[in-house]
């Protein structure tokens, strides 16, 4: 894998220099946001409540389930084990246009499964990575025991952002 | 310059969106569907006749109309797209799109040049994609690699 950063802004303008290290620093030059990123926890965000369901519930009662909880996607847990995860994108991709025809089907069919997940003790940094990388708007947080403690969505990713800027007037 | 300060003054301009899924608000629900799977975006933005965005039209949308119930795929747009929704200038810095994504509960807000015209949509994404610029290479694939080559047969 190429050891060059993922440029994530826009292309510099021709004969313009942008130097791809430019936000490499040692721990002294971070300012205290860029450090609140990497040595707080998960753990420390606003983790969203989590709605489970299980692998053999119906196409159907997980719609319901996101609709009644006002939530963007369930976690899919089987003996007390994340094992796959229903979001609005997998309805939008693979159900939305059949749904009548397909809503008894089990949720196991149609949900991603083993999702990448974070740790509790992972920094905020390490997740707003994966959510980058991966494309991923929900990310479960997982104990060391593999147990379900949370996910980290990006409403609640915002709102620890915000936490560093006063609203403008 | 550090995230906070490059976060305060940097221009919404420079975080990576891309050109929105224009749709008009005559256009079915079946055709916004369709281009949001093709366009792999989240949202349309739905736009008058003189091609002013009057909305958004997202996944979450989508995920309330099929929890309803009936025929929906072919009524209009217009009738189902979101009442709150938010703009930024593309010269707004981007702590502006980190307050209204927060103010409004939204997750993707439009972005407009001077003339109010939408130019694009940006979305947690975006701001996820910028920040993980300030942060090394380790924290960014680990996991990823893992599952990968866990998948992977080794050895004889």
């Amino acid at each position: 894998m190429s050891m060059m950063p993922k440029r994530n802004r826009r292309p510099a303008e021709d004969g313009e220099f942008s130097d791809p290290l430019k936000h490499y620093g040692n721990a002294a030059t971070l300012d205290d946001l860029e450090r609140r990123l990497l040595q707080s926890t998960v753990a420390d965000m606003p983790i969203t409540p989590i709605d489970t369901v299980s692998p053999i519930a119906t196409i159907e009662h997980a719609v319901q389930r996101m609709a009644e909880a006002n939530v963007g996607c369930l976690l899919v847990v089987e003996h007390g084990r994340l094992v796959g995860i229903f979001t609005q994108t997998d309805l939008l991709l693979r159900v939305v246009d059949r749904y009548e025809q397909i809503k008894g089907t089990l949720l196991r069919d149609v949900m991603t499964p083993d999702p990448i997940v974070v740790r509790d003790n992972d920094s905020p940094a390490k997740a707003i990575n994966l959510m980058s990388m991966g494309g991923f708007r929900h990310i479960p947080v997982l104990d060391v025991d593999d147990h379900i403690v949370g996910l980290v969505g990006p409403r609640r990713t915002t709102a620890y952002l915000r936490q560093h800027f006063t609203r403008p007037t | 310059m550090g995230l906070r300060d490059d976060l305060l003054n940097e221009p919404v301009s420079s975080l990576p969106f891309r050109e929105p899924i224009r749709l008009p608000l005559t256009a079915p629900v079946r055709a916004a569907v369709a281009a949001m799977r093709e366009g792999g975006e989240g949202c349309v933005v739905v736009t008058n006749d003189h091609g002013t965005p009057e909305g958004n039209f997202t996944e979450h949308q989508i995920a309330g109309l099929v929890a309803r119930g009936g025929a929906f795929l072919d009524e209009p747009i217009s009738r189902h797209i979101r009442d709150a929704w938010a703009k930024v200038r593309h010269s707004e810095p981007i702590t502006n799109l980190i307050h209204k994504l927060q103010d409004y509960g939204l997750r993707y807000v439009t972005v407009v040049d001077d003339a109010g015209k939408a130019i694009g949509v940006l979305g947690q994404k975006a701001l996820m994609d910028f920040i993980s610029e300030y942060f090394p290479l380790q924290v960014k694939t680990q996991d990823m690699e893992a599952k990968v080559s866990l998948e992977k047969r080794e050895g004889a």
